[in-house]
């Protein structure tokens, strides 16, 4: 049920976002699916 | 999902978490987790709402699939963490692509939702045999 339909412009709304790693360093989402495909998972909280 | 880092990467992928605590918690929760995946902060939820993910209810949290889910979390020690500030927030689990393709979408229904590794694992052998 709540698999959803791939939406065609979700990397494209993603990729710009920069947030901060645990280590404190920024990361651009786009770097983190450039070389190989990518994981990407939402948590509800760290837990 | 991250008992399956493994299994991820021996098909070509890697995993990332983002969650909505600050960067404390997140390196607390990374190093006694001992995850070894970018592991992100979004506090104030652009990622999320990019994502499409939900926010949930305390109507939905209080579900009873969402009790009995939180049970067993207990029971087999991976109970909730500290909730942060944005408690009814859900979560989503998407793979992407350097292609620009998305093989996979799951955008959680409430809080004892969670992606089937399953299908994430055959979207990924999908992508290595399309390659």
């Amino acid at each position: 049920m709540p698999r959803t339909t791939p939406d065609p412009a979700l990397p494209d709304r993603l990729a710009p976002i920069v947030l901060t790693e645990a280590d404190g360093s920024s990361v651009r989402l786009g770097e983190l699916w450039a070389d190989a495909p990518r994981v990407l998972v939402h948590l509800r909280h760290f837990g | 999902m991250r008992d399956h880092a493994e299994a991820i990467r021996s098909l070509g992928a890697d995993l990332a978490a983002i969650g909505t605590g600050d960067v404390s918690y997140a390196a607390d929760f990374r190093d006694n987790q001992a995850i070894d995946f970018p592991l992100l902060v979004d506090e104030d939820l652009t990622s999320y709402g990019a994502a499409g993910a939900q926010q949930g209810t305390l109507r939905t949290f209080l579900r009873a699939r969402q009790l009995l889910a939180g049970a067993r979390a207990v029971a087999a020690g991976t109970g909730q963490g500290k909730p942060g500030k944005h408690p009814f927030m859900l979560g989503a689990t998407h793979v992407l692509t350097p292609s620009g393709s998305v093989p996979f979408a799951w955008v959680n229904a409430d809080f004892a939702d969670n992606a089937p590794v399953t299908e994430v694992l055959a979207a990924l052998e999908g992508g290595q045999s399309a390659a």
